[in-house]
C-alpha cells in the first residue's frame, strides 16, 4: 500500500506539472493571434481535466497512505506540504467551476506544483507518533487549516493577475519593484526546489565534521559551499572541486546553521540564474511579460476571484488554525495559547487576512491595496509553514 | 443611513460615518465612540496587532529563556548593551504581556463591543423589518434586474412567487408590490463573529480574576498520595508507564491515577496521558513529564570472615526505615544521604535530594550485644570507611521508581473561550457562506420588473436571475453567457 501511495503520488505530480504546463501554453498561445483562439482554448480546457484527475489521484494517494500507516497521514512535513498542495488544486478546481478564467490556471497551478515539489524535499517514510502527537486533533487542526491556506492560494493567484493587470494604469515606482520582487522571490523557491531535489534524486550525501555545535558531523545533501566550524578544504568534492571552500562564521551557532547556510547560497545561486534565463527569454524584466499574459482581462473579475478565494477560505482558516489549534493547546499544554512561534504566526496571518476583509468595506481601500494584502497574505502563510521551521523554532516538535 | 440596508451596506454606512465625525460641536465621549466604531480604525488596529506579534516572535522572550543570568544581564550581552536595554526596558522581550501589547488588545475589544452596538439597531431594521413597497425609483436604481410578462394579468405575482418559494425565499406581498429574501442570518454573521471575540477575550480575562486560575507543577511517585495544589483533593500515582517503540523513540507516558478526598476514599480512578488529561472540579492534571530514580536495593549482610549470608533485607532508598533486623541482628539506621558528596569542610552531604548515590551510616548489633557504626554506599559496597567490623553489606540488585510529573491547572476562562470559539466558527461561515439575496418587484406597464439584491456573490445573483427570468419568461430572457474573464 505505501508503494501504491507513492506511485499514485507520483501520478499526481506529473498531472500537476502537465496541467501547470498546459495553462502556461493556453496563454502564451491566446498573446500570439486570433487564429490560435480555439487551439488554446483546447489546452486550457485539457489543463482543468488533467488538474482535476490529479486532484483525484492526490486524493486515492493520500487515502492509500492512511490505509498503510493505520495513522492520518498528517504528522510530518512531507504529509502536511502534499495535503496543502491537493488543497491548494482542489480549491482551483472548485473556484474554476464557479468562474470562467481557465487564465487563473497558469498562476495557480504553479504554485501547487511548487508546494507538492516541497513536499518530496523532506524525508517521506512512516514514522510512528510520539505521545504528545497521539491527539485526533493535530490531524484535524494542520487538515483544516491546510484546506483554508488551499483557497488563500487561489485568491494569492488572481491577486497578482490584477496587480500585473492594472499596473500600466495605476502602478508606482515602489509597486514596481515589489512585483519584479515576487517574482524574483518565486525563481528562488524554483530554484531551491530544482536543487534540493536534483541532488536528492542524484543520492548526494556528505558528513562534515562540526566543533561549532557540540562535536559531531553535520549530514549535508547538498556540496559544502560553506562547511561548519572544524571542516577542511577536501573533506568533500563537487565537480573536482575542493570543498568546503568558506566555513561558516563562527557568530552562526544554532543548530545545523552551517548546512542552512549552505543552502540559502545554493538557492540564491540557483534562483538567479533560473530568473536571469527567464529574463533574457522574456526579453525584459518578468513582470513585463506577467502583464502581457493578463492582458486583456477583466480586471473586475480577477479582483472578485482573488476576495472569492479569501471568503471561501478564512472561516475554513479560523476553524483549522485558530480555533482547533487553540482546543488541541489546550488539551496538550494545558494552556490555549502559548506564544509559541508557529502559533504566533497564525495569528499573525489571520489577522493580516482580518484586515484585508475590513479593508475592503472601507471605500478607497478595496482595490489595489486590498489585492496586495491579498497577494502578502499567502506569503505570511508561507512563512508561517517554512520559514518559522528554518528560522524559529518552538513547541511545534512535529514541524522539526 | 439608508433604511433599506440596501448600498452595499457598509462602504456607504462608513461615508456617513466619518462625515459625522468630523462634524463641529461634538464632545470627547462622541468622538471617541466614533473613533471605536469606525471600520478604518478598526482594520488599522488588526495590522497594527499583526505587525506588533511579529516582533514577540523575532525577539528571544524572556519565558522562552534558559539561562541562570538575569533577564537584564542576558539580554545586554545578546543584543548589546544599548540594544538589549532598550529592548528589555520597552518590554519587547515580554511583548505579550508588556503594557503596550495589551492595550492595543484592549482597544481591539472596545472596537469589537461599541461597533456591535452601533450597528445592531440600524441592521436589525434593515434585516428584519425590511419595507416591501418602497419607491419605485429605488427599485429601478437597483443594480441587477429582469422583467417578465405575466401569464395572469390579473394576478401578476403569482407566477414569481410560487418560483421564489421554491427557492426557499421568504416572499411578502403588499399593495401589488411583492418583496422576497432569504439568507438574513448572512448579515447577522460579522456581528456573531464579533461577539465570539468579544467572549474570547473576556475568557482569556478571567485569568486575572483571583481563583479562577492558577498553574502548578507537582511531582508523584510510584504508590504515592500527593495533596493537589490549591484543591481539598489528593491524587496517587499507582504507577508511571514508559513504553518505547523498536528505534528508542517514546510510544507512551502514562500515569496511573486515583483521585482521593482528605480520608482517602477514592473518588475517581483514571489514566493520564498526554494530550488526554484528567478533570476534576475544574481541575485539570496534565502528563507533562517523568524521572526513575532508584527507589529500593536488596541487601545481603555477610560475616566478613566466611563470607556466609547472614540474611537480606530489601533496603527503601527513598526514605529507609529507621531499623532493619536480618537473622538476629539490628541495623540501625543512623544517617543517610541519598546523593552522597563532601561538602566544602570535607563533611558527608547530600548533593541533592535524588537517590544518585546512597549513602548509609549503619549502626549494627550483634545477638550478643556487640555494636560497630560503618558507611554503607550501596552503589559501591567496596567503599568501607572501616573494614575491621565483623560483618560487611552487599547489594544484590537495585530497583528503580518512576515519579511522574504533572501539571495542574485551572482556568475558568476556559469554557467562556470554548464557547466564543464556537460562536466565531458559526459567524464566520455564516457571513460567508450564506448570501443575503432579496428581490423587490412591481408591474410596470404590461410587464413585472424585479430588481434583485445581494450582499455577496454578485455573479450567483446574476445566474439565479437568469434563470428565473428565463423560466417565467423564456422570449424576454434568453439564456446568456456568464461574465467572461477574457477578452476575445
Ligand atoms: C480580530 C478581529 C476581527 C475579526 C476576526 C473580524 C471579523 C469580521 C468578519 C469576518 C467580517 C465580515 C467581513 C465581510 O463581510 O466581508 C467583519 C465585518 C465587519 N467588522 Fe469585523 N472583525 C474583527 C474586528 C472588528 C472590529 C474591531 C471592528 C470595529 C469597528 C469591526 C467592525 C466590522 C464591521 C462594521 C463589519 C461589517 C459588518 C457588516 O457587513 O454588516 N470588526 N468582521
Amino acid at each position: 500500500m505505501t508503494g501504491l501511495s507513492s506511485y499514485l503520488f507520483f501520478g499526481t505530480f506529473a498531472a500537476y506539472v502537465i496541467s501547470a504546463v498546459l495553462y502556461v501554453a493556453r496563454i502564451t498561445l491566446r498573446r500570439r493571434d486570433e487564429k490560435h483562439f480555439e487551439l488554446a482554448d483546447r489546452l486550457g480546457a485539457y489543463g482543468f481535466k488533467v488538474a482535476t484527475a490529479g486532484v483525484v489521484l492526490h486524493a486515492a494517494a493520500i487515502a492509500a497512505r492512511w490505509i498503510a500507516s493505520g495513522q492520518v497521514p498528517m504528522s510530518n512535513m512531507y504529509e502536511y506540504m502534499s495535503f496543502l498542495g491537493w488543497s491548494v488544486m482542489l480549491f482551483f478546481v472548485i473556484i474554476s467551476f464557479w468562474y470562467k478564467l481557465p487564465a487563473l490556471g497558469a498562476f495557480v497551478a504553479p504554485v501547487g506544483v511548487i508546494v507538492i515539489a516541497y513536499a518530496s524535499v523532506f524525508p517521506t517514510q512512516v514514522k510512528p507518533l510520539v505521545p504528545a502527537l497521539q491527539s485526533y486533533w493535530l490531524p484535524l487542526h494542520v487538515s483544516t487549516a491546510a484546506l483554508g491556506e488551499g483557497a488563500f492560494a487561489v485568491s494569492f493567484g488572481a491577486a497578482v493577475m490584477y496587480l500585473l493587470r492594472v499596473r500600466k494604469e495605476h502602478s508606482e515606482p515602489w509597486e514596481e519593484k515589489a512585483l519584479e520582487f515576487f517574482f524574483y522571490v518565486s525563481t528562488l523557491l524554483i530554484g531551491f526546489l530544482v536543487v534540493a531535489l536534483g541532488f536528492k534524486l542524484g543520492g548526494y550525501e556528505v558528513a562534515l565534521t562540526n566543533i561549532g555545535q557540540g562535536n559531531g558531523t553535520i549530514l549535508y545533501t547538498l556540496p559544502p559551499f560553506f562547511g561548519p566550524i572544524g571542516s577542511s578544504p577536501g573533506d568533500a568534492s563537487f565537480l573536482g572541486m575542493s570543498l568546503p571552500f568558506f566555513t561558516a562564521p563562527t557568530w552562526m551557532n544554532g543548530i545545523d546553521a552551517p548546512k542552512k547556510l549552505n543552502t540559502l547560497v545554493w538557492t540564491i545561486m540557483a534562483g538567479t540564474l533560473i530568473y536571469g534565463l527567464l529574463r533574457v527569454i522574456a526579453k525584459g524584466p518578468l513582470r513585463e511579460l506577467g502583464s502581457r499574459a493578463v492582458a486583456g482581462m477583466n480586471p473586475k473579475l480577477l479582483d472578485e476571484v482573488s476576495y472569492r478565494g479569501i471568503a471561501v477560505g478564512f472561516p475554513i482558516f479560523t476553524l483549522g488554525a485558530i480555533v482547533f489549534a487553540m482546543i488541541w493547546a489546550q488539551k496538550a499544554w494545558g494552556s490555549y495559547w502559548q506564544w509559541d512561534p508557529k502559533e504566533t504566526w497564525a495569528l499573525i496571518s489571520w489577522l493580516f487576512y482580518s484586515g484585508y476583509l475590513h479593508m475592503r468595506i472601507v471605500r478607497g481601500w478595496e482595490g489595489r491595496a486590498a489585492a496586495w494584502v491579498a497577494a502578502l497574505g499567502w506569503v505570511l502563510i508561507l512563512f508561517t509553514l517554512v520559514g518559522v521551521n528554518l528560522l524559529i523554532s518552538g513547541l511545534h516538535s512535529y514541524a522539526a | 443611513m439608508d433604511e433599506m440596508g440596501v448600498a452595499p451596506v457598509a462602504a456607504a454606512e462608513e461615508e456617513i460615518q466619518t462625515a459625522e465625525t468630523r462634524k463641529p460641536g461634538k464632545d470627547i465621549l462622541d468622538r471617541t465612540w466614533d473613533f471605536f466604531a469606525s471600520v478604518p480604525v478598526a482594520t488599522v488596529l488588526l495590522f497594527v496587532i499583526a505587525a506588533a506579534s511579529v516582533g514577540g516572535s523575532l525577539i528571544e522572550q524572556e519565558s522562552m529563556l534558559s539561562t541562570v543570568q538575569a533577564p537584564g544581564d542576558y539580554y545586554a550581552a545578546r543584543y548589546g548593551p544599548v540594544m538589549g536595554t532598550v529592548l528589555f526596558k520597552t518590554g519587547m522581550t515580554h511583548m505579550y504581556s508588556s503594557w503596550w501589547y495589551l492595550t492595543l488588545l484592549f482597544m481591539l475589544g472596545i472596537s469589537l463591543i461599541i461597533c456591535s452596538l452601533e450597528r445592531f439597531v440600524p441592521l436589525w431594521k434593515a434585516v428584519q423589518r425590511p419595507n416591501p413597497a418602497p419607491d419605485e425609483g429605488f427599485v429601478r436604481h437597483l443594480k441587477n434586474h429582469f422583467s417578465f410578462r405575466p401569464h395572469q394579468a390579473d394576478a401578476p405575482m403569482v407566477a414569481l412567487a410560487e418560483a421564489l418559494k421554491a427557492r426557499r425565499y421568504r416572499v411578502v406581498e403588499k399593495d401589488g408590490r411583492l418583496y422576497a429574501d432569504k439568507g438574513r442570518w448572512g448579515r447577522w454573521g460579522p456581528y456573531i463573529t464579533h461577539i465570539g471575540l468579544i467572549l474570547v477575550l473576556v475568557g482569556a480575562m478571567m485569568r486575572a480574576i483571583p481563583g479562577a486560575y492558577f498553574d502548578q507543577f507537582i511531582w508523584v511517585r510510584d504508590g504515592e498520595i500527593v495533596k493537589v495544589p490549591n484543591t481539598d483533593f489528593f491524587i496517587q500515582s499507582e504507577k508511571f508507564v514508559a513504553e518505547f517503540y523498536d528505534s528508542g523513540a517514546p510510544k507512551l507516558y502514562k500515569t496511573e491515577a486515583r483521585i482521593l478526598d482528605g480520608e482517602g476514599k477514592e473518588l475517581l480512578r483514571h489514566d493520564i496521558v498526554m494530550n488526554e488529561p484528567l478533570t476534576f472540579r475544574w481541575v485539570e492534571l496534565y502528563q507533562s513529564s517523568f524521572k526513575q530514580e532508584l527507589g529500593k536495593a536488596i541487601v545481603s549482610l555477610n560475616e566478613r570472615e566466611s563470607g556466609k549470608e547472614i540474611g537480606t533485607f530489601e533496603l527503601d532508598l527513598l526514605q529507609p526505615k529507621p531499623m532493619y533486623e536480618v537473622g538476629g541482628y539490628k541495623i540501625r539506621v543512623v544517617d543517610y544521604f541519598p546523593d552522597f558528596g563532601l561538602d566544602s569542610a570535607g563533611k558527608p552531604t547530600s548533593k541533592s535530594s535524588q537517590v544518585n548515590n546512597p549513602g548509609v551510616v549503619a549502626e549494627i548489633t550483634t545477638p550478643d550485644g556487640n555494636s560497630f557504626t560503618n558507611w554503607y554506599f550501596v552503589m559501591y559496597p567496596e567503599m568501607e570507611f572501616d573494614p575491621s567490623i565483623p560483618v560487611k553489606f552487599k547489594t544484590l540488585d537495585m530497583g528503580v521508581v518512576s515519579t511522574t510529573g504533572l501539571t495542574v491547572k485551572m482556568d475558568l476562562g476556559v469554557p467562556v473561550i470554548y464557547l466564543g470559539l464556537l460562536i466565531v466558527t458559526l459567524g464566520t461561515f455564516a457571513t460567508f457562506y450564506i448570501p443575503h439575496r432579496r428581490y423587490w418587484a412591481m408591474v410596470e406597464g404590461p410587464k413585472v420588473l424585479v430588481g434583485g439584491w445581494t450582499n455577496r456573490n454578485q455573479g450567483s445573483l446574476v445566474s439565479e436571475m437568469q434563470r428565473l427570468g428565463h423560466a417565467l419568461d423564456p422570449k424576454t430572457n434568453p439564456l446568456a453567457d456568464q461574465m467572461e474573464g477574457e477578452e476575445r
